[in-house]
């Protein structure tokens, strides 16, 4: 019998072409007011160009710090970060971080904010304000370019930071539980939007989230974290083809198998299997 | 649902209507001596008196003029003392205790200090109406920048904007709200520091009015000159504030449109 998940067995990159990212003994102590918190450890992980990559874990594993550490929004306490080659020492347009809430600043309209970051890349103003209309309109979007944040739902709020971190062309789209705030039908819906602007751009992801079947539906690779310190637990290769839809046999066997890798991890919890 | 705009001024002025009416009647029962306890009829016409003898505008622009600069001069001071304590942490921490209690110091209490200072001059009024204000202005200020949601300055950062562009194009903005609520309570302190100094102190302006009808036992005017202080500050507050406030908080998202 195959299955959709297969433990994955590293592949070493061409050396020629460098991953778009390579964390290498990556651990990480925040300095919390209850003293030192070890949030990951000993993390290795090469992402390929291209690549779309999911982390899952229990919640407090490390997930989001992960994140953090390749936006260069936070210096690792050890072990080194790599994107495309050159090591990471802060923020940076080539790796973009799209916030579970999605983060868009309120006293701006939505064509405002996709603009945001494009201001200082040496575009112009008419190229600034063409690349965001060009961006809201892959997230269907374009009737909504003078609306502010509050008045847009939260699909659509995440619709936008998702066409705001695009606009940036980044590298690598970073993505932390975007989608954990919505409800089934709209998460189902931007699961096949970001397939589809995957499919198009094929920007590097790096995609972390805590349910298992939308790991299945979105990653070629899944990796499952453990509980803190998050360590790798196991890695799984999802070769369903692809667009994926979250009720899939081939996905909901995949997030069954990641499941159960996860489960272990929730066993202080005493959860019945 | 909306209330029309009728039905929200209509409470106000019923209440407003009972309140003069109560006072006439008060009046009308003749409990203290007419002379120390004028009817409204008699504070209005003591206003038109003033206005006539030419007393009144040089008062209301004398202390609008001294209220608008001196106003301005504590955002200003507010902003740049607020930017030092936000950015120099140390600071904020020895400074805040002190500042805690130079904010409650009432702007009265200044102005024997801003006698001996500068004498009986335009200056005093200034400083007291200066410092009765740019303490609760700084202290609203720099709360408005610690209540922005550390998030907005993230998602900044990661989009490669950083130092001073940061605080321009991202702090500020967030929080404004707040800064515009502080620049409201500064005002209300710098309108009640003014005309205080000006009750002890000023030979022209609401406050003078007020001391002279005393001088003269013009109760009448003491009392117009009160509704005219009271009419000009709930206008402020309502017309340029309350708008002001609403604007933004619609704009930001704060409240339902």
């Amino acid at each position: 019998m195959t299955t959709s998940a297969k433990p994955d067995s590293p592949t070493p990159a061409a050396p020629t072409v460098p991953p778009a990212l390579r964390i290498a003994g990556l651990s990480h102590t925040h300095q919390a007011n209850a003293g030192p918190l070890e949030a990951l450890s000993n993390i290795h992980l090469d992402v390929a160009p291209g690549e779309f990559v999911v982390i899952v874990g229990p919640s407090g594993c490390g997930k989001s710090t992960l994140l953090s550490l390749v936006a260069g929004l936070e210096t690792p306490t050890s072990g080194t970060l790599e994107a495309a080659g050159k090591p990471i020492t802060g923020p940076g347009r080539d790796r973009i971080l799209m916030f579970q809430e999605g983060a868009l600043f309120p006293w701006l309209s939505a064509q405002a904010n996709v603009e945001f970051g494009l201001k200082g890349t040496g575009l112009s103003r008419r190229k600034r304000r063409e690349r965001a209309k060009g961006y809201l309109n892959l997230v269907q979007l374009e009737e909504f370019a003078q609306a502010h944040a509050h008045e847009l739902s939260g699909g659509m709020k995440q619709r936008v930071a998702l066409a705001r971190a695009l606009a940036l062309q980044p590298e690598l789209l970073l993505m932390d539980e975007p989608f954990a705030a919505l409800d089934a039908q709209t998460r189902d819906a931007m699961l096949a939007l970001v397939q589809k602007l995957w499919a198009q751009q094929r920007h590097t992801t790096l995609f972390v989230t805590h349910n298992v079947r939308e790991a299945a539906c979105l990653g070629d690779r899944v990796i499952v974290l453990s509980h803190r310190p998050g360590t790798i637990k196991a890695s799984f290769r999802i070769t369903a083809p692809r667009p994926r839809n979250i009720e899939d046999p081939l996905v909901i066997e995949a997030a069954r198998l990641i499941k159960n890798a996860l489960v272990e991890e929730l066993d202080w919890l005493r959860l019945p299997r | 649902m909306t209330l029309s705009r009728w039905a929200r001024v209509r409470p106000p002025l019923i209440v407003l209507a009972v309140l003069v009416l109560a006072w006439e009647a008060a009046h009308r029962l003749h409990l203290y001596p007419d002379f120390l306890f004028p009817g409204p009829l008699d504070a209005a016409r003591s206003l038109v008196a003033l206005a006539r003898s030419g007393q009144l505008l040089p008062s209301l622009t004398a202390t609008l003029t001294r209220l608008g600069i001196s106003f301005l001069l504590s955002l200003v001071l507010g902003a740049i003392l607020a930017a030092l304590l936000v950015l120099i942490p140390w600071l904020r921490r020895g400074v805040q205790p002190l500042l805690l209690g130079l904010q409650s110091l009432p702007g009265i209490a200044w102005v024997p200090v801003a006698l001996l200072w500068f004498g009986f001059s335009e200056n005093a009024l200034y400083f007291v109406t200066v410092i009765g204000s740019v303490f609760a202005i700084t202290m609203g200020f720099v709360d408005a920048f610690s209540l922005v949601p550390p998030l907005y300055a993230k998602a900044g950062r990661n989009m490669g904007v950083s130092g001073v562009r940061l605080l321009v194009r991202v702090t500020i903005p967030a929080a404004t709200p707040h800064l515009v609520s502080s620049a409201k309570v500064g005002w209300s302190f710098a309108w009640r520091s003014l005309i205080g100094a000006e009750i002890v102190f000023a030979s022209v302006g609401l406050g003078f009015l007020l001391n002279q009808g005393r001088e003269f036992l013009n109760v009448a005017q003491v009392f117009g000159t009160m509704v005219a202080v009271l009419v000009l500050g709930s206008a402020f507050e309502r017309l340029l504030f309350a708008r002001l406030e609403r604007f933004v908080r619609r704009r930001w998202g704060l409240t339902k449109a």
